[in-house]
């Protein structure tokens, strides 16, 4: 495989809240890597950690945040060194944007939607008209009718919302969208139809896109590479195509195992437990997941398993120590 | 049955003992009013929906959102009333103004909500929860009260009892709030459940556990069920026969695998192509489906109406007459031009 230009590069980022009972290790430790033209999936249970390292990425934070740091390298420039006035103006939305979890109610009702689209091109200076003009080559370009721009957000369907929001991040040409769960409240025909369109906007225009979900199935319609996020930390990371097939974190098996298919046969699994609490999740000495394992060593419960590289996909689990597979 | 006291019946109704529900062209209609008074049309959310349901069987009825499902799931709770058409439930026409058969048919009939949280009294603790329904039919002793409380939440394993039956909903997670759900809609014994979507709002593993626990107490009671969903993928592991509903109509009835391996109607050939499997080769493929939208159901097309998105229409007979049901195997009703006797080949 030849080398490929490194879009966004992440070292060690930590976010951690702070609330009455102590503080959330939301995002703890996380290190991964975005080539160009790359659709990475961020997958994980509820509670994981997933939606706080977009937002750590896009730096949306809340006001109880306690611990901030690490490093976020966006194409060779350090982005966690700008204050927020120049990270405001320069990366979020012009160089990272974002397409939110539901588009129905992230769009504000009081405004047509022409005109949400193009404010961050009006914001930057832009002529209002000229602004408009191109909101209505990018409604052509994501499939919204064009007299679209005159309307509010509550006289479309969802599936038209949601191209709406795909829109509104990509009028700024940026380097990098981040999608939020973004089909997770539509139905199978429209979902088809936005992932056909997310793949067509790769294609076409070598966009990059990070992909946070939960559901396994419609990721793998994008997926070049699939992280899996356990407890605030990846667990594994691997190329799409060894993912689907042979998983490599006894969570991950699991997690293939608990997805309904179609058309095959094999009885469902489910994961006994649930995920911990990410508050005191620090104290646990050894592997999150261990309670849950059906692998657990004694020393899963010691020590923390450091990351094993094998070959292009990276793993975080004792059982690689000497091994290169486990059945 | 209901109560002897009722006064004599003027209609009665001999479906057989196996059948718990006889829907029988069920029309739905919703007024639209201009300005307050006037008629502004009717929007056809349920428009000649006819089917059976028998005992201990599982239906699913999938299609997508604003297609009616959730019209003709509230109306079989008896929410809704017909404009035309007869909701049979055990011989007893459920719609009848009668308040005695009301009452009964609603102690029968238990409902799972498709989002937890927003389905139960954050207030109130889950033993109030689980307790309301009792008192309403009438069960008011402590101790019998207690015993089903706990006899309900064993059953959908939300074991030990006690660390569970004094908290309040936040402190649950979603599975947990899921099971209170469906534990409240059996506690009467019911022997029929609806469930709308009632995985799509839990993470992938508990998706499976609900599904499972479903599946289960299915079983062991001997529970009919209809299953109202969007995902065809979850629908394997549960139900025997499908039905595939689109713009107020059912389009397809068949058996679970005749649906998905021998499908007729251009609908469900699009639904089965739209549903994804966990395959790295999604990645590099379009897919082919249909674009479009559900028409408006206050005008609807006419003719079929799903012929303005479908690749086979043929002109001057989809977009004319509405198609019948055609059979084109055992149990396998489809509603489709295309399998017209002459038109077939």
């Amino acid at each position: 495989m030849t080398k490929k230009e490194v879009l966004l590069k992440i070292e060690n980022l930590n976010l951690h809240f702070k609330i009455r009972v102590g503080d959330v290790r939301a995002v703890d430790g996380v290190n991964f890597e975005l080539y160009k033209n790359e659709a990475v999936v961020i997958l994980g249970e509820s509670g994981c950690g997933k939606t706080s390292l977009a937002k750590a990425i896009l730096r949306l934070l809340p006001n109880n945040v306690k611990t901030y740091d690490g490093k976020v390298t966006l194409k060779g420039v350090e982005t966690m060194e700008m204050d927020d006035e120049l990270y405001r103006n320069e990366i979020r939305w012009n160089k990272i944007s974002m397409v939110p979890q539901s588009a129905m109610t992230s769009l504000n009702p009081v405004l047509k939607v022409g005109n949400q689209v193009a404010e961050p091109l009006t914001i930057k200076g832009m002529d209002k008209k000229e602004a408009l003009e191109k909101v209505r080559e990018m409604f052509k370009h994501v499939g919204v009718p064009e007299d679209f721009i005159n309307r509010y957000a509550f006289e479309l369907s969802g599936g038209m919302t949601q191209r709406v929001a795909i829109a509104m991040a990509l009028i700024t040409v940026p380097d990098l969208i981040i999608l939020d769960e973004p089909t997770s409240a539509l139905d199978v025909l429209t979902q088809a139809n936005i992932m056909n369109l997310l793949k067509r906007i790769k294609k076409e225009e070598d966009a990059s896109y990070m992909l946070v979900t939960h559901d396994i199935a419609t990721s793998s319609e994008l997926a070049d590479r699939v992280i899996v996020m356990y407890a605030g930390q990846i667990i594994e990371a691997s190329e799409a195509e060894l993912f689907f097939k042979k998983p490599l974190h006894p969570y991950s098996k699991k997690l293939m195992a608990s997805v309904p298919k179609l058309r095959g046969t094999d009885e469902l699994e489910f994961i006994e437990g649930k995920p911990p609490s990410l508050i005191g999740i620090d104290k646990v000495a050894g592997c999150r997941f261990a309670p849950r394992c059906a692998y657990k060593m004694e020393k899963c419960e010691v020590e923390a398993p450091p990351v094993y590289i094998k070959g292009d996909n990276k793993v975080k689990c004792w059982l690689y120590e000497n091994k290169d597979e486990v059945d | 049955m209901a109560k002897k006291s009722r006064k004599e019946e003027i209609i009665t109704f001999n479906y057989p003992d196996d059948v718990v529900l006889a829907v029988n062209d069920l029309k739905i209609y919703f007024e639209l009013k201009k300005f307050g008074f006037g008629n502004a049309g009717y929007v056809k959310a349920v428009d000649g929906v006819s089917f059976d349901l028998h005992k201990q069987e599982a239906i699913a009825i999938v299609g997508e959102s604003g297609c009616g499902k959730t019209t003709l799931m509230k109306s079989i709770l008896g929410l809704y009333e017909p404009r035309e058409g007869k909701i049979i439930y055990k011989n007893e026409d459920i719609n009848k103004h009668d308040r005695v058969t009301k009452r009964w048919y609603h102690s029968q009939v238990g409902y799972v909500q498709q989002d937890p949280f927003g389905a139960i009294a954050p207030f109130l603790s889950v033993r109030r929860i689980l307790e309301e329904p009792l008192i309403c039919n009438g069960i008011k002793e402590p101790g019998e009260l207690d015993t089903r409380i706990r006899k309900v939440m064993e059953e959908v394993s939300l074991t030990p009892v006690d660390d569970f039956i004094n908290k309040y909903p936040h402190m649950l997670s979603g599975g947990q709030q899921q099971r209170i759900v469906i534990a409240r809609a059996m506690i009467l014994q019911q022997k029929m459940m609806v469930a709308d979507e009632p995985v799509s709002m839990l993470d992938a593993s508990v998706r499976v556990e609900v599904l499972k626990l479903l599946e289960g107490l299915m079983l062991n009671h001997g529970l009919s069920v209809i299953y109202i969903t969007h995902d065809l993928s979850t629908v394997r592991y549960f139900s025997e026969r499908i039905f595939v509903m689109y713009a107020g109509r059912l389009v397809e009835k068949a058996k679970v695998n005749d649906l998905i391996f021998n499908h007729k109607h251009p609908y469900t050939e699009a639904l089965l192509a739209a549903t994804s499997e966990p395959d790295a080769a999604n990645a590099k493929i379009y897919k082919e489906i249909p674009e479009g939208e559900p028409p408006s159901l206050l005008h609807p097309p006419p003719g079929c109406r799903y012929h303005p998105r479908c690749p086979k229409m043929i002109d001057g007979l989809c977009n004319v007459d509405n198609p019948p049901e055609f059979e084109v195997g055992p149990d396998h009703l489809v509603s489709c031009w295309l399998y017209k006797d002459d038109i077939k080949d």
